[in-house]
């Protein structure tokens, strides 16, 4: 525990990690700004256009199928995306084994700043960060734009779309060559929408099992019922704008989440209850009552004579650093045992 | 921290919900004009073609008419410009249909269906019908029964209207392949693979022992036409759509990297620099009052000096996309845009006539 504490960034010092996500918008922002201002569409030439010619490049490795591109495409982007998505994935756990923690600073702290600062050094000692889910949605929103664009282009079911393609293609003999692509795909045409709906229904599917296999679960029956509201809300929208996208858009939304559904298994592994899938109830708070008498327990190490503190008083010392992290896997208590 | 969640999710939402509206990209079609027997053929709407009395542009009937029967019929779109023969009018469509109709009355007299679309123009010779289809095949068909007579398998894809000539038809397929065929029971004279990319250009003579081709590949080939070997090759920076004018001894040929090419027959450039419009040229250019006249995609029109290829009036702001082939109707050239509208220019001067949306 020592060794982790040391290693943690002392309080209030900033991250390195931390400035990354702030130098590629600084990038991305500067080379936006050159290009508006020098009269092109900055999302095409930055986005759009590499997305065109990479999948078309794919779909060279793939022997001409297009639909395999976009599943390569998938593949390819969330394995490069998949730090971002394993630490959202993370971060989500430990806010889950943090409720209890922070359900109690909600009640005890009056003062909206002392709430805060308690609230965030749960966050600190959990290395819990809020936004870590800001970057992977903004990637996977960025990438869904674009691909619907590149696709509408690629193939989008019309010569008109065939002349804005020929405005994209980089100028390499292998990339022309491959047009037109392939449209067809299994039972869908990859430019148009699918008329026989099973794509529709697979992406309101898939996006129910990933939303409950992620939602974080909450001791607020408020809270649960907008948990409970987002999980089914989000696939019915999800089905009728795949419903009015071309097919490859749908296929990209239903790899992403399947690879999704591997990644939270692979990190809430046995802790996750697949029961609670096909339950339409809201998912239940996250420890049972012996489970929350360990928590309070150790919520009571972790924050300083809470039951005693008031808004005006001041805190007692802070307690020694807890001896392990709550809720956290099994790895970690094997690993202090054998110590 | 529920609040943030929410707000997360409520603007991917939104723009998903952008994202809907603007759906799937839908063929529109860009057929061009067609005058024969004092009737003016063209597609007026997506997916309709109609007959207009050049004098005054009132239509005369429309296919497919607006009943429960031809509101079944889809078309989608129609791309190459009409064959017309004695009394009847046929043209293909993006649903992979072609259509026979009354030239009088534009009632249907026969359907023939391929498996993809039909983007290029079908031709009329001799009684029978010239069908090219992204299906990969060319199809022969009776013109009066609408039978099928024998078919071409190019196990490609087939985008450019075919050319027949005599007793050959020179068909351009998607493979790069140029092949030229027995006009009665289609069987191989020659075939040659001139590109790896496709081949969208309508194959044109330029004279008798030039053939024109081009695509993808960025080339302007000219092959001849009795044994299919290259003869010369004209490079561009963009793909080859447009077709191109034959006038006397010069080659006009408009590219999609928005220049417009004077060739000679030998395919030599014969003006100091192409000429450079605002977007790209997919309408094939036209000689009208002296003035080489080309329109870009972003609907600008331009009268340049076919000589020496400068601009000696325009551009005139159509403000409408346009991708058909003008036509010379009397003193005005007449331009269908995107959507069906019909626009005419004065040749000499560049200005805008009219603008009719016909009745």
């Amino acid at each position: 525990m020592s060794a982790r504490v040391a290693a943690a960034p002392a309080a209030g010092a900033p991250k390195r990690g931390n400035f990354a996500p702030f130098l590629i918008v600084l990038v991305f922002g500067a080379a936006i700004f050159i290009l508006e201002a020098s009269g092109r569409s900055a999302f095409s030439i930055l986005f759009i256009d590499p997305l065109i010619n990479m999948l078309i490049l794919l779909n060279i490795f793939v022997f001409g199928q297009f639909g395999l591109a976009i599943i390569l495409f998938t593949f390819v982007l969330r394995f490069v995306t998949l730090p971002f998505s394993v630490s959202q994935y993370r971060s989500m756990k430990e806010m889950q084994a943090a409720q209890p923690l922070l359900q109690e600073i909600q009640k005890k702290y009056k003062d909206p700043k002392r709430r805060q600062e308690e609230t965030l050094k749960i966050y600190r000692e959990h290395h819990i960060n809020p936004l870590g889910c800001l970057m992977p949605t903004l990637i996977q929103f960025a990438v869904f734009f674009a691909l619907y664009r590149a696709l509408v282009f690629a193939v989008g079911g019309s010569p008109e779309s065939l002349i804005g393609l020929s405005q994209r293609l980089y100028p390499f003999p292998f990339l022309s060559e491959s047009i037109p692509l392939n449209q067809h795909f299994l039972w869908l045409d990859l430019g148009a929408k699918d008329s026989l709906l099973i794509l529709p229904a697979l992406v309101g599917l898939s996006t129910y099992i990933q939303q409950k296999m992620s939602v974080t679960p909450n001791a607020n029956p408020q809270q649960q019922q907008q948990q409970q509201m987002m999980a089914w809300m989000l696939p019915m929208m999800l089905i009728f704008i795949t419903l009015n996208l071309p097919s490859g858009v749908g296929v990209y939304w239903v790899v992403t989440n399947v690879f999704s559904l591997f990644v939270s298994y692979y990190v809430y592994g046995r802790a996750f209850d697949w029961r609670q899938i096909l339950s339409f109830s809201p998912a239940p708070a996250p420890a049972s009552a012996a489970a929350t008498k360990r928590e309070r327990a150790s919520s009571r190490r972790q924050i300083p004579a809470q039951n005693e503190t008031t808004d005006s008083e001041e805190p007692a010392p802070a307690a020694p650093a807890p001896k392990e992290r709550p809720a956290n896997g099994k790895r970690r208590g094997k690993r202090k045992n054998r110590r | 921290m529920t609040r943030r969640r929410i707000a997360l999710f409520l603007v991917p939402c939104s723009l998903f919900l952008t994202t809907a509206c603007a759906s799937v990209s839908n063929p529109e079609g860009w057929a061009g004009p067609t005058l024969a027997d004092e009737t003016l053929y063209v597609s007026i709407e997506r997916g309709k073609m109609a007959a207009l009395d050049p004098a005054d542009l009132s239509v005369k009937w429309i296919f497919p008419p607006d009943t429960k029967e031809g509101d079944r019929l889809k078309l989608e779109g129609i791309y190459g410009a009409p064959a017309v023969s004695k009394d009847t009018v046929y043209f293909g469509a993006h649903n992979g249909s072609v259509y026979a109709v009354d030239a009088e009355s534009g009632s249907l007299r026969w359907t023939f269906k391929t498996d993809d679309p039909v983007i290029g123009a079908v031709k009329f010779a001799d009684g029978v019908l010239y069908i090219g289809s992204t299906d990969g095949k060319l199809y022969t068909v009776d013109g009066e029964k609408g039978t099928a007579l024998a078919r071409f398998d190019t196990a490609s894809s087939i985008w450019a209207a075919p050319l027949v000539i005599g007793s050959h038809v020179y068909l351009a397929a998607m493979s790069g392949h140029v092949y030229a065929l027995d006009v009665e029971d289609l069987a191989p004279v020659w075939d040659k693979k001139i590109s790896g990319a496709g081949l969208l250009l309508d194959p044109i003579l330029a004279d008798d022992s030039t053939l024109l081709v081009g695509g993808i590949d960025e080339k302007l080939v000219a092959l001849d036409p009795n044994s299919g070997d290259e003869k010369w090759s004209f490079e561009a920076s963009g793909w080859f759509w447009g077709r191109p004018l034959i006038d006397a001894d010069s080659i006009y040929v408009p590219n999609l990297d928005g220049n417009v090419y004077a060739l000679g027959l030998d395919g030599k450039p014969k003006w100091q620099q192409p000429f450079s419009a605002l977007e790209p040229l997919r309408s094939a250019p036209l000689l009208a009052a002296g003035a080489l006249i080309v329109v870009d995609r972003g609907g600008a029109a331009y009268g340049l000096d076919p000589t020496t290829g400068t601009l000696t009036w325009g551009p005139t702001l159509l403000a409408k996309t346009v991708l058909s082939d003008p036509l010379l109707l009397e003193d005005s050239v007449l331009i269908v845009a995107q959507g069906g509208d019909l626009l005419a220019i004065n040749p000499e001067g560049g200005s805008q006539v009219l603008v009719v949306a016909p009745q």
